[in-house]
Parts: C-alpha cells; sequence; structure tokens
C-alpha cells in the first residue's frame, strides 16, 4: 500500500464528508457515498486517506475511459496465445470485491459502463458472458463516486445506489483556509515527518472505527423510530423502499459511531439527510437542501396536526 | 449455507408474487416483465422464486453478453488439444429447463433481446457458424426486470412477455415497517430468518409441484374460452399472444387453487396481468362511450351468476388460506402471505388496465414509440467504446480485434498449421474485428430570437421551458440541449449544450433580449456550432430549433435581410443537421416569414401553440 497518501487525521475541516466515510468504513452496507462539488475540494484526497484508516481496505479506481472488457474481465490473451488454454483474467470489478470502488467524476462515465455497474451493484455478483469465457465472481464494494453536477446529471437508477450522497463547498472560513495550506506544504516538504506527527490521531481514528464496528452487533432500535422512517419516506415521496432500509441502517451505524446504546431520533434525521436528497422527485428550479432540521420541522407538522384532528 | 431472502417473507407484492408462482407451473405461459422503480424488492423476488424449485437454477444474462456466449461456439481449447472441432454450448442451451433472468431487460442490445425471445417462444433455437451446425432444445422460464426511468420497451417487445406486472413501493407506513425489520434481520442472519419462513416455504414448493401435475387435467371448458375471447376483444388486445396468457394463467391459477375447473374467478385474478401491456394505444382506439357499453352488458350478463359464481370460488379458497393459517401458526412467523391473491368484488373490471397502460407508456413518450424509433439511440460505434456484442470479419484496417472471435476461427487448423513452438498459430483469414454498440441521443439546439419584435416575454418563457422538459427527459434518451439566441447584431451561446438541468437553470435565468433581428447571423452561428459538434463525434444526430417569427430585419452583408436570410437557409446542409421552425409571430395580421422560412431549411413548421399542447420531447423525436 501506498505509505505516502496525506493522512486522514490531518485533512482541515470537511467534517461531513469525513464522518459519512467513515459510517461506510464502520457499515459497508449503507451502500457507498457520492460526493457532490466542484474541483479542488479535496475530495478524492478525503477518499484515499480514509481507506488508511484500515490496513484490509484498498481503493479501487474505476477510470472514465475504461473499456467495457477491462471493467468485467476478458480473455487472457498471453495464456491463449502461449499455451491455447482459456484463462479469466480478472478486470477492476474483481479487484473491487470487499474494497471500496471509487469512480472520479462518475456522472462522465460511458453509459455502457454505467450499465454494467447498475447489474453487479444489484446482485453483488459479476457475471461474464463473452468472449468464450463463462465465469462468476463476487464482486461486493462499497462504491463511492464524486461529481460536478455542473457538467450534467447522473441517471436516477445509478444515483439510487448511493447509499448517502453530500454535497461539499470549500472551507470558506480564512483560518481552516490557512491552515490547509501550512499541511499541505508541510506534507509535500516531509511526507514522512507529516505522517508521523498524526500517526496517534490516525489510530484513535480506527479504533473508532473498530468499536464501532462491535457496536452494531447489539445496538437496539426503539419500535416508534422505524415508524418515524416510514413516515418521514412517505411524506417527502421516494422511490421504492431502498431509503427506508439505509437510512435504518445509517441510523444504527451512526449511533455507534457516536458509541450509544441505542438510536434516537436525532440519528434517525441526521441520517435521512444524508439518504433522502437525491432520492427525491426533484423539480428543476428547486432548491435542493433538505436539512435533518427541515425534516424535523416537517415531521413536528404532521404529528401536531394529526393530534389537532 | 448461502440463503436468499425467502420468497413467502416478502411483504406485499400480490400481483407479481402470483404471476412468478404460476411462470413456474406454467412456463409456457411466456414469461413475466416486472417493471418498477427503485427498490421494489424485483430481483429480490426472482431469487427468492428460484429457492421454491430446488431442480432449477436460475441463470442470470449480463447485460454484456456478446452473441456467440448466447448460441454457443467452439471450443477453442478443446479444439486445440484435441484438433477435432469442438463444441461449447452457450447461455441458451445451459438454459434448458432453467431460469433465465434479464435485469435492467431495457438496456439490454435490442439484437441479443430478439434472439431471446425468439427462442423463449419457440424452445429450439438453430447454430449455423464456425462450422458448428444444429439444434438445439431451450425451454427455460423467462424472468425479466427494468425500470422504466431507463427508458421503455417497444410494445412489440412487451407482447412477447405472457405477463407484466407493474411494482409500487408502498404508502403504508407499517408494511414499510415491516419491510425494514425484516430486510435488517435478514442482513443480520440469514440462516436464521431463513429458518423461521422454512415451513411456509416448504409448503409453497410442494404446493407449486401439485398444482404442476395438475395441470394436465385442467382443461378449459368452451365457456371459459369465450369469456377470454370476449375479455380480450373488449380490451382492444393487440394480437392473439395475450388469450393465451390468460388462458394459459387461468389455467394454471385454477391448478394452483388445487382445481381442475377453471372459474370466472381464475380469469378475473389473471387478466390484468396478462392484458395490461398489450391494450392497445388508447389514441388509436374508440371513445371512452364504446368502452362502457359493452361493460353495462356483461354486467348484466353476469350478474345472475356472478354471486353464485363468487362465493363458490372464495369458499374454498378461504379454506385454503385457513388451512395456510394452521400450517404457518408452528412457525413463529406473523407477517405470513395469504395465497391465494384475495379476488376483487368486480371481476371484469378493465379500468385497471388502462391506468396501468398509461404509467407504463408515459404520454411523452407514446410518439416516439409509434414512430418506431426505439432504436434510434442506439448506433453502431465506430470507435473502441461501447458494448461488445458481436464478432465480424474486418473490412478494413483491424481496430478493434476480437481476440475471442479470431482464436475460435483459428482454432480448427491448428493440426495443420506449422507450429514454431506456439500453442496456436493465427493467420490473416481467422482476424476478426469487434462490433459495438453506444446509445447516443439527439444534440439539440434552441436558436431563440430575442429581438425586440411582439411577444418577446413570451417567446423566451417558452423556449426556457422547452429546454427544461428536454432535460428533464434526457436521462433516457441521452440527449444534450442547447440554447442560442440572436438580437441586435449577432448571436450569442447562452446554454452550450449540456445534460445538466442544474446548469441549464441557472444558465437561462436571465437573457439579454430587444434590438433588431439578425436571423441570418442566428443560423449562421448555429450551423458552425452543430458542424464543429459533428466533427467531435460524427455519430450524433443534430437538430435546431427554430425559435422566432422569421421576420429579419437585420443584414451584415447583403441588401435585404429576407434575401439574405433565404439564400443562407437555402445553402445549409440540411442532410447533417435536422431543423424544426417554431413560429412565433402573434397579432392580427400574420405575415408567416417563418413558414416560408421552414420551407426554406427544409424543416417541419409548428406554431408555439403546438409546442404548448404536446410536449417538446414528442415533437423533437416525430
Amino acid at each position: 500500500m501506498d505509505k505516502t497518501q496525506f493522512p486522514f487525521a490531518a485533512i482541515v475541516g470537511q467534517e461531513k464528508m469525513k464522518k459519512a466515510l467513515l459510517l461506510n468504513l464502520i457499515n459497508p452496507r449503507i451502500g457507498g457515498l457520492l460526493i457532490k462539488g466542484e474541483k479542488g475540494t479535496a475530495k478524492s484526497t478525503i477518499v484515499r486517506a480514509a481507506a488508511q484508516l484500515l490496513p484490509e481496505l484498498n481503493v479501487i479506481e474505476l477510470p472514465l475511459g475504461a473499456t467495457e472488457d477491462k471493467v468485467v474481465g476478458t480473455l487472457d490473451i498471453e495464456q491463449a496465445i502461449k499455451k491455447g488454454e482459456k484463462k479469466f483474467e480478472a478486470g477492476i470489478l474483481a479487484k473491487a470485491d470487499n474494497n471500496i470502488l471509487y469512480v472520479d467524476e462518475v456522472n462522465l462515465l460511458e453509459d455502457h459502463i454505467v450499465d454494467i455497474l447498475l447489474d453487479v451493484a444489484a446482485m453483488g455478483v459479476n457475471t461474464v458472458e463473452r468472449e468464450g469465457i463463462s465465469y462468476s465472481h463476487p464482486s461486493r464494494f462499497i462504491l463511492i463516486g464524486t461529481m460536478n453536477p455542473e457538467e450534467g446529471d447522473l441517471r436516477p437508477q445509478l444515483l439510487d445506489r448511493f447509499g448517502l450522497t453530500l454535497d461539499v463547498i470549500g472551507e470558506s472560513d480564512v483560518e481552516s483556509r490557512i491552515e490547509i495550506m501550512k499541511r499541505r506544504l508541510a506534507f509535500e516538504a516531509d511526507p514522512e515527518q507529516l505522517i508521523n506527527d498524526y500517526a496517534e490521531e490516525q489510530n484513535k481514528l480506527t479504533r473508532i472505527i473498530l468499536k464501532a464496528r462491535e457496536k452494531l452487533a447489539d445496538i437496539t432500535c426503539p419500535e416508534n423510530l422505524y415508524e418515524l422512517i416510514a413516515k418521514l419516506s412517505v411524506n417527502v415521496g421516494v422511490d421504492g423502499h431502498r431509503a427506508d432500509i439505509i437510512i435504518l441502517k445509517t441510523a444504527i451505524t451512526l449511533a455507534c459511531y457516536y458509541q450509544k446504546n441505542e438510536v434516537s431520533d436525532s440519528d434517525i434525521y441526521e441520517a435521512a439527510e444524508l439518504v433522502l436528497p437525491h432520492r427525491l422527485h426533484r423539480l428543476p428550479f428547486d432548491e435542493k437542501e433538505l436539512s435533518a432540521d427541515k425534516l424535523r420541522e416537517m415531521i413536528y407538522n404532521i404529528n401536531n396536526t394529526l393530534a389537532l384532528n | 449455507m448461502n440463503h436468499k431472502y425467502p420468497f413467502t417473507a416478502i411483504s406485499g407484492q400480490q400481483q407479481a408474487k402470483i404471476a412468478l408462482l404460476l411462470n413456474c407451473i406454467h412456463p409456457t405461459i411466456g414469461g413475466v416483465l416486472l417493471s418498477g422503480e427503485k427498490g421494489t424488492a424485483k430481483s429480490t423476488m426472482v431469487r427468492a422464486i428460484a429457492q421454491l424449485l430446488p431442480e432449477q437454477q436460475v441463470l442470470t444474462l449480463p447485460l454484456a453478453v456478446t452473441e456467440d456466449m448466447l448460441l454457443g461456439n467452439i471450443d477453442v481449447e478443446a479444439t486445440v488439444k484435441t484438433g477435432i472441432l469442438q463444441h461449447q454450448p452457450g447461455l441458451l442451451a445451459r438454459a434448458n429447463g432453467q431460469i433465465l433472468y434479464i435485469d435492467e431487460i431495457n438496456l439490454l442490445s435490442e439484437s441479443v433481446l430478439n434472439l431471446i425471445l425468439d427462442v423463449a417462444a419457440s424452445g429450439v433455437f438453430h447454430i449455423e457458424r464456425e462450422g458448428i451446425s444444429g439444434t438445439y432444445k431451450s425451454q427455460f422460464i423467462l424472468l425479466a426486470s427494468m425500470n422504466p426511468e431507463e427508458g421503455a420497451l417497444r410494445p412489440q417487445i412487451l407482447d412477447r412477455f405472457g405477463f407484466f406486472v407493474e411494482l409500487k413501493a408502498s404508502n403504508n407506513e407499517r408494511e414499510r415497517v415491516e419491510i425494514m425489520k425484516n430486510r435488517l434481520l435478514f442482513e443480520e442472519n440469514s440462516a436464521a430468518f431463513y429458518a423461521r419462513y422454512l415451513s411456509d416455504e416448504k409448503a409453497l414448493s410442494l404446493k407449486i409441484d401439485r398444482a404442476k401435475s395438475r395441470l394436465k387435467e385442467t382443461n378449459p371448458s368452451d365457456d371459459v374460452l369465450k369469456q377470454i375471447a370476449q375479455i380480450c376483444e373488449r380490451a382492444f388486445v393487440a394480437g392473439h399472444r395475450g388469450d393465451l396468457a390468460l388462458l394459459r394463467g387461468a389455467i394454471a391459477h385454477a391448478s394452483f387453487n388445487e382445481r381442475t375447473v377453471i372459474t370466472r374467478a381464475d380469469i378475473a385474478a389473471i387478466q390484468a396481468l396478462a392484458l395490461a401491456h398489450r391494450i392497445r394505444n388508447t389514441q388509436s382506439t374508440p371513445p371512452p362511450e364504446s368502452d362502457e357499453q359493452p361493460d353495462q352488458e356483461d354486467q348484466e350478463n353476469q350478474d345472475p351468476k356472478s354471486p353464485s359464481a363468487q362465493t363458490d370460488e372464495q369458499q374454498p379458497q378461504q379454506e385454503d388460506e385457513n388451512n395456510n393459517e394452521t400450517e404457518s401458526e408452528a412457525s413463529p412467523n406473523e407477517g405470513k402471505q395469504d395465497f391465494p391473491v384475495s379476488i376483487g368484488e368486480d371481476h371484469f373490471d378493465l379500468s385497471e388496465l388502462k391506468l396501468s397502460q398509461d404509467i407504463l407508456t408515459p404520454k411523452s413518450d407514446r410518439k416516439i414509440r409509434n414512430s418506431g424509433s426505439g432504436k434510434r439511440c442506439i448506433t453502431r460505434s465506430g470507435t473502441k467504446q461501447g458494448r461488445y456484442v458481436k464478432a465480424i470479419i474486418p473490412k478494413a484496417k483491424v481496430l478493434d480485434l476480437a481476440f475471442d472471435a479470431t482464436l475460435r476461427a483459428a482454432a480448427p487448423f491448428q493440426s495443420l498449421r506449422k507450429k514454431n513452438g506456439m500453442a496456436l498459430v493465427i493467420q490473416t483469414e481467422d482476424i476478426r474485428e469487434k462490433r459495438r454498440e453506444r446509445r447516443i441521443g439527439n444534440s439539440v439546439l434552441f436558436l431563440v430570437d430575442a429581438s425586440g419584435s411582439m411577444g418577446i416575454q413570451h417567446r423566451m418563457s417558452e423556449a426556457k421551458a422547452a429546454v427544461l422538459e428536454m432535460l428533464k427527459l434526457s436521462y433516457t434518451k441521452r440527449d444534450v440541449v442547447g440554447m442560442m439566441t440572436f438580437r441586435q447584431d449577432g448571436a450569442s451561446l447562452i446554454l452550450p449544450p449540456t445534460r445538466s438541468i442544474s446548469k441549464a437553470a441557472s444558465l437561462l435565468r436571465d437573457i439579454k433580449t430587444g434590438g433588431r433581428t439578425p436571423l441570418a447571423e442566428g443560423l449562421r452561428s448555429a450551423d458552425r456550432l452543430m458542424q464543429g459538434l459533428i466533427r467531435k463525434n460524427t455519430e450524433i444526430m443534430p437538430i435546431v430549433v427554430v425559435f422566432s417569427d422569421g421576420r429579419a430585419n437585420f443584414a451584415s452583408c447583403h441588401e435585404s435581410a429576407t434575401a439574405e436570410t433565404q439564400e443562407l437557409a437555402q445553402s445549409l446542409s440540411t442532410n447533417t443537421v435536422r431543423y424544426i421552425v417554431v413560429d412565433t409571430e402573434s397579432g392580427f395580421i400574420k405575415l408567416g416569414f417563418a413558414r416560408k422560412l421552414a420551407q426554406w431549411l427544409d424543416a417541419r413548421y409548428y406554431l408555439l401553440t403546438d409546442i404548448k399542447q404536446h410536449n417538446i420531447q414528442s415533437i423533437i423525436n416525430q
């Protein structure tokens, strides 16, 4: 593994993005993260840095120009010529199994590659029927994508495959910006020194992930919170049931991250803020703000109306 | 043991469940197409049903399948080693007796899809290629799913499926809670979860088996045949596949409910599944009044019989449910399913069918599909990008070698060729090339007159609305949309061609208007932009939509603005770029310049009001 990655703990700001990534590391079943934002918001640095926290986790990149055979795997040409044997040469989807599949500018991905991605993400299995090869292998990955919405939207089906979404903007605080520059310079001057300086904090984060993972097994979620989730989904109008399930999983993971023994409604709202926005049918001029506070307010109003009637 | 989600644990979705069950009992029904929004358990259901059929496997058809893998081809390894031509069976041969599942069927290459549907219908396929020839048996249960947001399927293709089910998420909070809980329990411990449903699963599995063996004894009476024919006729079903699917479905439904006599209730339970996707476009069929007429008639006919038929029918079913209950009481599971599905009061109410059809074929899509341009966005790709569908013998220099096909072509001759230490010798005549397909949409440019003529505000807002409307639909059509305006003394590109709604929304907010009308300059700039796009990608289909009253009053290099416009319009290459003229002329006196412009451009001509009535997407795609 590349040792000279900028350490996760040394990244300034972008707290929401960091937390969303940690949640996915704690519980891969959340289903990945789509990061929306302009260039230069350290999206890809943060993703790569996050993977460093768990030594067994790799970041496999799906480049935009990737051809179909490189993605799904293909006939091993060398074996075929030298030995006359058919052998499957694994593609990106095989490497991504149990790892992070990272797609930078996912909205610019070729359509037919998106189709493949949808197929595999749905089944967790990559089935190959091409070039004389019939083969299938597990391909379960944490899908992390970035996109700049100005360059085009994502197909709704693919959008739905991302567990969480997040809008990021550059840090606007002057102090933070100064700190970002300082650390970046320090890293470029002597990467090992910076990595050493943050080693302890890095370990602390790894411990947080592992401790939260332990909690996952025995955390409880009160009955009324299931109803709250259903109410949220029905009232904002989402397609299907995936949103409900992901809110639930995310809220559970959040509670574990906070080292609580029980999920609370604030976890649900915080989760919903990450899960719902990209699953709504939005209108062109709609502002896409959908914060935890707004959702809380909505439920409060609904409950009040119900109480009055 | 890797357990899938148990079929009997799936909440709701009664229609889909019954459709799947009946097809497993009676595969000649012709398969099921599940259409539904994201996250409605489409693929979960397919995988779950397979668990009830221990002797059958689910073969998943990957979207990136190539034709030779479907049909079978030469086994290169064996052929080279033995020197004798060896055949490697394809997916279709392996699917014989099994379940073939196609997820996202609307994204599959059309040639592959047609091939599969032909085989599904005939149960056999023939190969004549690469020295192999033969006829092979391939009878399978065809199950498919799609999300209509990603694009529709043509009616001809829909018609090939026995049953069609539209799935929706539940809006019932309690049911949603149930679904969440079960999903979480299943993911925590799939074996324990499965164990809870084991007795239900076994009972249902047994019931399927019994129904299968009862099929042969279940023969339709003449009365049943007549009823089916009447329903199909009344529902304006195209062709006869619907009749047969309804008949076979009713037979299977009766067998499943442990009867050998088919009743009205069986037909009623199946009609939506068999007919919803086959009803002819209501636009071309009689008005609603003629719809109601037979409805009433039928109800009158039905009335004397119907109550008794119904009680007869529901009696055994209620017993059945009770049986189920007693069976499942042994298991701790409370959210058990009630099979068979309960039957509605109004047996032959066809109104539900129409509703479904409306959702299936959004109005905006109808015209496109009728004009048969479903394939519009599939082009053969000239580059290395795109989906590899088949191998061909190259006509020119090989850019995209199909290595697999090349090997297969070379394999039979290996024993005759001098090897020089290599395992394989490939000669020029063996070389094959990949044929790829990719979807490409239109590139639509709205060229809008922003000069200070009459009705400018109205014209502008209509054009903006049209651009956004196009973009909203561009997910599935892969269209890029741009906007250019012309006013004062030139043209300006307001919105470079894009797929982004958010970008369009912000760029279209403030557009300068007023001044003279340099129409010719506008056309010239639009053409220049489109020619540039064509140079970048030769496969695109460029369209320019001109919003103007056609009255030019500013010429850049000509005495008369009108003459300049005419000269230019006639010189533009309308072979590579298609034009559409939307006449925005308002007021009492109509001068009809826009109509002339349309003639010069060899363009289709619309009034601004047409755009409001029909949607822009259908006009562009006509």
